[in-house]
């Protein structure tokens, strides 16, 4: 996949290599360049359609495309990790450290309040929004493309309000089998770690806590000879949790075909343990792709993956990752306790309040294992009708089968977590997705005029089968049938359907002429299954139109110079991705109440305790796009720059109704938001004497805001820490900005606190907030807007050299402009004073110790745990994403082995990160833009060293 | 060939324009299309009208909460909550959340009546009981009004379920007290009328005749005090009169077992907020008809949240020999819990060691050491109108409209009888006979949620309150403010008085 290199010279190379310093960076290229043929493909420039897709979108609108070979350099279990830092616009976070876990991709900002994930297409079949792709193997593609903007996205309609990823899988060519292996490996490391306070430092501190906080002094904290004994154990809970994890790929293909039908089948095994004990992702997974031409006229083929994957989670229990548990957990306790049940130890009321649990008796007793079977795939048939005129028929499926299996033995740790009974959950989903769609493209050519049109007619409906069963109570711990022995009890099931169905029409025009002058409309017709009556259909157009202006005359003349075009495009789209049923007036149960002799009667009660809003519709987003495309020497220096401005509307938002009504208001479509922003990327590919580079890399800045929320009065409060609401969506400010109190300070002493009144119960030692309005309380009033977790600014940068066999890849990849909330410093700073926290307690204020930022110790209170601008840091990263150096032995070597090429790599992932967050990790994400950003505890990026092999023959 | 482009196209257009395609049957819940056709659907409605009495916004907590701290029966503590706190200190304004939750608590309720009272009508079952549910839900929106009016005096009248697309019903003007009182005696007997005098088996707990004859009794005292009308006091001794005649009802002889989860629904009790913590489901929620969180806030120290405790005033205001002393509170000598001395409990060496602020309110707690089942509320009933109270009450109405007759006195002696007292000295004039029933009202029905309605009904607060060091606004605090919110989305709606 490596240009071959190319011996071209480039005298002069060298010495002029400052003058890339001093920033003459065009300067240079213009005077000491040759420009090569065997760059990298121009971008195309002729009208044709792929996969049944008019490809207008490649000429005229904002859409990114990443080869495969570049995603795999990175190795994930999801092909979405994989475009981080690859398009400009298309910001990609991970959920977490987790294998195999999701990953967040926005396009061109958060565009509504909830999941923002883009439609994912995958060859001919449309997957949906929302989908984790760790389905599919990073290997088996060809290219994926971000439609981005609204003239390329449109024509998926009411479903490409947050822009499009169009995946294209790897097909065979005519030509004798081709074979590639590749294997590599692995291991990754937590690359932070917290610092936390010892045995001493934590009975100190928990004293301290208790006594500022008026409790009584606990005995197990406070009698000599009790300390004496919890001093000799000093357990380090992170590291009994985390470990260096193992990550592994192999994968064979074989590629080929004759001149009537290609096939390309492959075989991908996946495995990842995660950093957190009891994690791990395994996914084996077969590709094949075959396309036979019938006739001159008829061919037939198809796409399918077939696969299983099987997920190890360990979330921890009621909310609190294991984590958490482990920032929390008494470092005076011993992991393990023979004496109890199951082995592990855990706190008692005897532990001064601290409650939490033993992450590694957790990770290791409790068993959660999801496992998915999938199909997925299309069938297709095209007849060339006439010339020029083509039907196509395509038939899509997507069918899948979940299984979660939960098991707890019994088991006893400590007097808060007791498990007295075997337990087991177990939970199914089928899933069938199935498309069928036609279309007749027609493409007609004379003159120097081109027109191609599409007409096409689908339906998409999406069945789901959920159902889940649990039980308690089962005659021992290896035991998970649900049915097992009469004493199992609390058997609970629970199952429910869901139905979707999307009909489209959609008609496409695509004009050139001379190929200098393109056009392209579109309109879409969809009907969603979602709403109720009349609301069903919308109608989703766009236009956009190219111009390369170095066809005409007067650019002509203009050295090295290859290509210059504008674009602009405006079109609309839409969101059916709201719920099911908001439209019907919904009875709710369990609006229940008891009655009987003792009460034990229950008496069931139902009623729609929402009130229905009929209206409901899909939220809609328009957006523009202008882009200029710059390329020279044989376009392998290329610039594109676009502004976009999309504004969604309609957004669902609950109004509240006044409380006299009774009912809960139903979410109406009032909300708005606005993302504008510039795009810019960079692409040079070029070779010099035996030696090729590249650098490709791209800026995007963005601005996003709420414009309205409709008649609602107030923000809608949203992401909770410890029960306390810590983000506002409001108009004038980013979806899910962080709001609460300013800290001023740190009150010294009595005096201190009755001039500027803090809140009640304030104490010296504790922090003083500001007292934005003035009226010499601090209340809710005084919160204020403290950030954003929305990125105004993120980028990513790769490199590559080869020569001589050698080649040399990095991927520089970061965000700035955004804030997260770090809950989990709440732990650290000693939250309610009972838990273990971080060693910046040590520094907390005494009346000694006054010159400090850290406040007090307080088991009692919770005043220097509000939401303020002490949990809101600067979300800011930079990091090496991805470092690779291979070697590919010189094939006159290797062909005596029959092997025509034969690369070997090591490499590293996340191997560096520059950032001020004082987390462990500032990358992670929510998928849920009105409550983003909120630091609890997940899994951080592991660091990633690795090693790896690659084959053809 | 060319026979298939019609064919092609048909295709095409089949594929994306049919709209019956799209009609999805919803098979995972009901909706109101397919609803209130069966007597199943009434009972459920009736009963989700039902469920909001143990809200958390109303008897599982905050009305108690509120009631309890707006009364000098009580004190609060370190831990009380400061939206609870802020209001009985008087600094709360109408943005806190108190009163919200319970003016939206109660409107609750109405919603759900009113919907039970406008679609049972047409469920067809039969005719005996759905003039029972119709009873029911009567009763439940006249009760769930009588608390509107108590704290918050005029209010929206709202008798129907509201088309939230029409302003003028989403946004309604408050109506005159005296016509919310219309309303709700037009609802308790509308309920009497339909109502059993008593239930069987699992219907048990259910609005009988004697509690909508009690609550409307009772709401014509209120209204005459409002009022000062003695047609009023008349007319409410004369319901009062009826329910002791019929002999249905009775003091029991154990004062205890109108506090604990032994003895509830007894001949005593006249209507009962239901609490249970061991119905399927189970596990404590909001209205799952499970545990009440009362018992919870108003616990022992170290054994529930102890948020709220009586007040020293309260406790010195038992005579010698009061035997509901110890019923109502721990912490006096010879209180026990958890079948230790009290003082044990608060690991003290001897009961002089217990100060007022280690009492603790012991009427609806268990006496159990791990009572509080802190994941699913606690299963002890409120009892909302027991036949003492109606003594009391009767006792109240005859004494306002002719004084201090005979059958005034029995009530009040029937009382004291029981707590182990003398009779009342005979021959008191209206005012110290009125003293006495006061005086009763607080030893026997203590933290029971009467106490601040009562100071409110009589215009006492201001005098209670400060007397006892309490700030209190007489030209405002005798009415609970129209909360913010609900003004901010409806801009018909005037505030009280003061605030």
């Amino acid at each position: 996949m490596i240009n071959p290199p190319n011996a071209r010279s480039l005298p002069g190379f060298w010495s002029t290599t400052h003058r890339l310093f001093a920033g003459c960076w065009i300067a240079f290229l213009a005077t000491q360049v040759t420009p090569t043929a065997a760059s990298p493909p121009p971008p195309a420039d002729s009208l044709a359609t792929r996969e049944g897709r008019l490809t207008t979108y490649r000429i005229t609108g904002a859409a990114d495309s990443i080869p495969g070979r570049k995603l795999n350099r990175i190795l994930t279990g999801n092909p979405l990790q994989a475009l981080q830092g690859q398009a400009a616009g298309v910001l990609v976070t991970a959920n977490s450290g987790d294998p195999g876990g999701a990953v967040s991709v926005q396009v061109r900002g958060p565009g509504r309040f909830g999941d923002s994930s883009p439609l994912i297409v995958v060859d001919g079949m449309v997957i949906g929004q929302e989908d984790n792709l760790n389905w599919l193997s990073p290997n088996d593609i060809e290219t994926v493309e971000v439609l981005k903007d609204a003239a390329s996205s449109a024509v998926y309609g009411m479903r490409a309000a947050n822009g499009v990823v169009l995946i294209t899988t790897k097909r065979g060519r005519a030509g004798k089998p081709r074979v590639t292996v590749g294997l590599s490996a692995g291991v990754q490391r937590m690359t932070r770690r917290p610092d936390l306070l010892n045995t001493q430092q934590y009975i100190d501190f928990i004293n301290e806590s208790r006594s500022n906080g008026g409790l009584i002094s606990a005995f197990k904290l406070t009698n000599q000879q009790s300390l004496d004994t919890l001093r000799g154990t000093n357990t380090n809970w992170v590291g009994e949790i985390i470990r260096p994890a193992a990550v592994r790929n192999a994968y064979v293909s074989v590629a080929g075909g004759n001149e009537t039908s290609r096939y390309q089948l492959s075989v991908d095994y996946f495995k990842q343990q995660g950093l957190l004990l009891s994690t791990d992702f395994e996914r084996l997974g077969l590709r094949l792709n075959t396309e036979f031409d019938l006739t001159d006229r008829l061919k037939v083929g198809e796409h399918l993956t077939a696969g299983q994957s099987v997920r190890h989670a360990n979330e921890g229990m009621g909310g609190r990752t294991p984590l958490e548990q482990a920032l929390k957990s008494a470092p005076y306790l011993s992991v393990t306790n023979p004496r109890l049940a199951g082995g592990f130890n855990g706190p008692t009321y005897l532990d001064a309040g601290n409650d939490a649990r033993n992450p590694v008796g957790q990770s290791k007793l409790f068993n959660d294992r999801r496992t998915q079977l999938n199909l997925i795939g299309d069938l297709y048939g095209e007849w060339a009708i006439l010339d020029g005129l083509t039907y196509r028929a395509t038939f899509g499926f997507d069918l899948r089968n979940f299984d979660r299996l939960f098991s707890m033995p019994a088991y006893n740790m400590g007097e808060f977590d007791i498990n007295p009974s075997a337990a087991v959950v177990r939970a199914k989903q089928s899933r069938y997705n199935l498309l069928l769609s036609h279309q007749l493209t027609y493409s007609y050519a004379t003159g120097g005029h081109s027109v191609t049109a599409l007409l096409s007619g689908s339906r998409q409906t999406y069945r789901t089968d959920d159902i889940s069963a649990s039980a308690d109570g089962l005659p021992g711990n290896n035991i998970l049938a649900l049915t097992a022995g009469q004493s199992s009890r609390n058997r609970a099931v629970g199952g429910v359907y869901g139905f979707y169905r999307i009909v489209s029409l959609l008609g496409q025009v695509s004009y050139d002429y001379r190929k200098t002058y393109f056009l392209g409309a579109a309109i879409r017709r969809d009907g969603s299954s979602r709403f109720g009556p009349g609301n069903r259909f919308g109608t989703f157009p766009s236009v956009s139109a190219a111009w390369y202006l170095h066809r005409e005359a007067f650019l002509a003349s203009v050295p090295y110079l290859t290509t210059v075009k504008l674009r602009a495009g405006w079109g609309k789209t839409g969101n059916d991705n709201v719920g099911d049923f908001r439209y019907a007036s919904l009875i709710a149960e369990n609006y229940n109440y008891p009655f009987g002799p003792t009460n034990s009667f229950l008496g069931l009660g139902a009623l729609p305790g929402t009130l229905p809003n009929p209206g409901v519709r899909w939220e809609s987003s328009a957006m523009a796009n202008l882009g200029l495309d710059l390329g020279a020497f044989e376009n392998s220096v290329r610039v594109s720059l676009d502004y976009f401005r999309k504004r969604t509307s309609d957004l669902l938002v609950e109004v509240p109704l006044p409380s006299s009504v009774g009912a809960a208001a139903p979410l109406t479509n009032a909300g708005q938001v606005e993302t504008r922003g510039l795009d810019l990327s960079l692409y040079v590919e070029r070779t010099w004497n035996w030696l090729t580079y590249g650098l490709s890399g791209f800026a995007s800045w963005q601005r996003n805001e709420v414009k309205s929320l409709g008649e609602r009065p107030d923000p809608v409060f949203s992401g909770t820490v410890e029960g306390e609401t810590v983000t506002a969506t409001a108009s004038g400010h980013p979806v899910g900005s962080y709001y609460g109190f300013q800290v001023a300070g740190i009150y010294q002493n009595r005096d201190e606190i009755r001039q500027n009144p803090g809140l009640p119960g304030t104490e010296p030692g504790d922090l003083r907030y500001a007292d934005l309005n003035g009226d010499g309380k601090i209340t809710d009033d005084d919160k204020t807007w403290l950030g954003s977790p929305v990125p105004t600014f993120y980028y990513g940068l790769s490199a590559n050299v080869s020569g001589k066999g050698f080649d040399l890849a990095a991927l520089l990849q970061g965000v700035t402009g955004n804030d997260l909330y770090n809950a989990s410093a709440y732990w650290l700073n000693g939250y309610l004073g009972r838990y273990n926290a971080g060693t910046q307690v040590l520094n907390r204020w005494t009346r000694e110790r006054s010159s400090t930022a850290q406040p007090r110790a307080d088991a009692s209170g919770t005043n220097n745990f509000r939401p303020s601008t002490r949990f809101v840091e600067n979300g800011g990263y930079l990091r090496l994403k991805m470092l690779q150096l291979g070697y590919t032995l010189p094939e006159s070597l290797t062909s005596s082995w029959g092997i025509s090429r034969l690369r070997v790599y090591v490499g590293g992932q996340n191997l560096f990160t520059k950032t001020r967050y004082s987390g462990l990790d500032p990358e992670f994400a929510a998928n849920q833009a009105i409550a983003e950003g909120i630091d609890v505890s997940v899994v951080p990026q592991p660091r990633t060293f690795l090693g790896g092999i690659q084959l053809s023959f | 060939m060319k026979k298939t482009y019609p064919l092609v196209l048909g295709l095409l257009l089949l594929a994306g324009c049919s709209e019956k395609a799209l009609e999805v049957q919803n098979v995972n819940v009901l909706t109101t299309d397919n609803y209130y056709k069966t007597a199943d659907d009434a009972i459920r409605a009736v009963n989700a009208a039902y469920s909001t009495l143990a809200s958390p916004d109303l008897y599982s907590r905050t009305i108690q909460m509120a009631q309890e701290l707006m009364s000098d029966e009580t004190s609060a503590t370190g831990s009380t909550t400061p939206s609870l706190l802020l209001m009985r200190e008087a600094e709360a304004d109408a943005s806190n959340e108190v009163y919200h939750a319970i003016w939206s608590g109660c409107y609750q309720g109405v919603y759900r009546s009113n919907l039970a009272i406008t679609r049972i009508p047409g469920v067809m079952m039969d005719e005996a009981k759905k003039s029972r549910l119709l009873g029911e839900a009567f009763f439940l929106r006249g009760l769930y009004y009588f608390l509107l009016v108590q704290h918050f005096g005029d209010v929206p009248l709202i008798l129907k379920v509201v088309d939230v697309s029409n302003p003028a019903e989403r946004q309604p003007g408050r109506a005159a007290a005296t016509t919310v009182y219309e309303s709700i005696l037009n609802d308790f007997t509308e309920a009497e009328k339909r109502l059993p005098a008593t239930y069987d088996g699992d219907d048990i707990g259910r609005a009988t005749k004697g509690a909508a004859k009690g609550f409307r009794a009772k709401a014509l005292l209120y209204r005459g005090n409002l009022t000062n009308s003695q047609a009023d006091y008349a007319a409410a001794a004369r319901l009062f009169k009826e329910i002791i005649d019929s002999g249905q009802y009775d003091l029991v002889a154990n004062f205890r077992d109108n506090h604990t989860n032994t003895a509830e629904n007894n001949k005593e009790s006249l209507f009962e907020v239901q609490f249970s913590s061991t119905v399927n489901p189970g596990a404590f929620c909001d209205e799952c008809g499970t545990g009440g969180l009362r018992p919870l806030e108003m616990g022992v120290r170290s054994r529930a949240y102890n948020n709220v405790i009586p007040s020293e005033w309260y406790v010195k205001q038992f005579e010698p020999g009061d035997t509901r002393l110890l019923a109502s509170i721990f912490g006096p000598q010879g209180s026990k819990f958890d079948g230790l001395d009290y003082y044990k409990i608060l690991e003290y060496k001897a009961w002089t060691d217990i100060k007022p602020a280690d009492y603790a309110v012991r009427k609806y707690q268990k006496d159990g050491g791990n009572e509080f089942d802190w994941a699913t509320g606690s299963d002890v009933n409120m009892r909302l109108l027991r036949y003492a109270d109606v003594l009391l009450m009767y006792a109240e109405a005859v004494n306002s409209a002719q004084g201090p007759t005979a059958d005034a006195y029995a009530a009040v002696n029937k009382v004291r009888k029981r707590a182990g007292l003398k009779d009342l000295e005979p021959g008191l004039p209206k005012t110290a006979f009125m003293e006495w029933i006061m005086h009763e009202r607080v030893v026997e029905l203590g933290m029971e949620g009467h106490r601040w309605h009562d100071l409110v009904r009589w215009k006492q607060a201001y005098r209670q309150l400060t007397e006892k060091g309490r700030p209190f606004d007489e030209k405002k605090h005798y009415l609970f403010p129209i909360p913010v919110k609900e003004r901010q989305l409806n801009p018909n709606l005037t505030q009280n008085p003061g605030w």
